[in-house]
């Protein structure tokens, strides 16, 4: 037996393996965003009416901090999983897909970039 | 049947799929899980005008305190609470759990209804308190 998946005879990377582990990865950045969605809108819902300076001290707190560093990198990286399978399901020239897919990558790394940098200059910011 | 493997009809169904609650709740997952991006993206920058400093920050909170900026803001904590109860149950789904007829339509409203408790809990707790 070939466990190995065709789209349409279409010459693609994918092997089954990959896709498996494409879905699991995708179901763990689900179960981790659980908790973390909870706390961190609850978090912010309270926080965004706030001034500079008592938002910073909500935020220069480990716990809030950790929390919402890790809720936006993982939201991240579950929108690519999300937005890969939605590429895959709906564009269907293969050059265009894979564009798309590796402009979304490059944009996902970016942001984490640009989340990890804001996190680290939250915490160590002298008020 | 179309023999042409490269003329197969192709996703979405959606022309010719009667709509109903479970599939109507399927393809709103999907959306608003591609549209949250926004969300997404104004809290990015919203952490990162924090972390320039007071001024910058001070002009990005009042765009996010704006109107505009709350409905937005509204929006997306309705899709957030949205895309997380239906994606809850298709996490059950995923284990097996839940996917004979009956409780896929007790889900259905299940989802609904936590959805809308949870958006009022939201602003309870933002605004109240």
């Amino acid at each position: 037996m070939i466990f190995q998946s065709r789209k349409g005879g279409e010459s693609n990377s994918h092997t089954g393996t990959e896709s498996t582990n494409h879905w699991i990865n995708q179901r763990v950045t689900s179960v981790l965003l659980l908790p973390l969605t909870i706390f961190f809108v609850f978090i912010f819902i309270r926080a965004i009416d706030k001034t500079f300076v008592e938002v910073l001290v909500i935020f220069q707190h480990p716990f809030n901090n950790l929390v919402a560093l890790l809720f936006l990198l993982i939201s991240v990286w579950h929108y690519r999983q999300g937005i890969e399978v939605v590429i895959e399901d709906y564009i269907h020239d293969i050059r265009i897909r894979n564009l798309t897919l590796r402009a979304f990558g490059i944009i996902c790394w970016f942001l984490s970039i640009v989340i990890l940098f804001s996190f680290i200059s939250i915490y160590t910011m002298e008020i | 049947m179309i023999k042409d493997p490269k003329n197969r009809p192709l996703s979405p169904h959606l022309t010719i799929y009667k709509p109903q609650l479970n599939s109507m709740l399927s393809i709103m997952h999907r959306i608003t899980g591609i549209v949250l991006f926004l969300g997404l993206l104004l809290l990015i920058l919203w952490f990162l005008t924090m972390a320039l400093g007071q001024a910058s920050f001070n002009i990005f909170n009042s765009y996010m305190n704006s109107s505009i900026g709350r409905l937005i803001l509204f929006g997306s904590l309705c899709g957030l609470w949205f895309h997380f109860f239906t994606g809850l149950r298709h996490l059950f789904w995923d284990f097996g759990i839940g996917f004979n007829l009956s409780w896929v339509k007790r889900s259905s409203y299940a989802v609904i209804i936590s959805t809308i408790l949870f958006i009022i809990l939201s602003l309870i707790i933002g605004v109240l308190l």
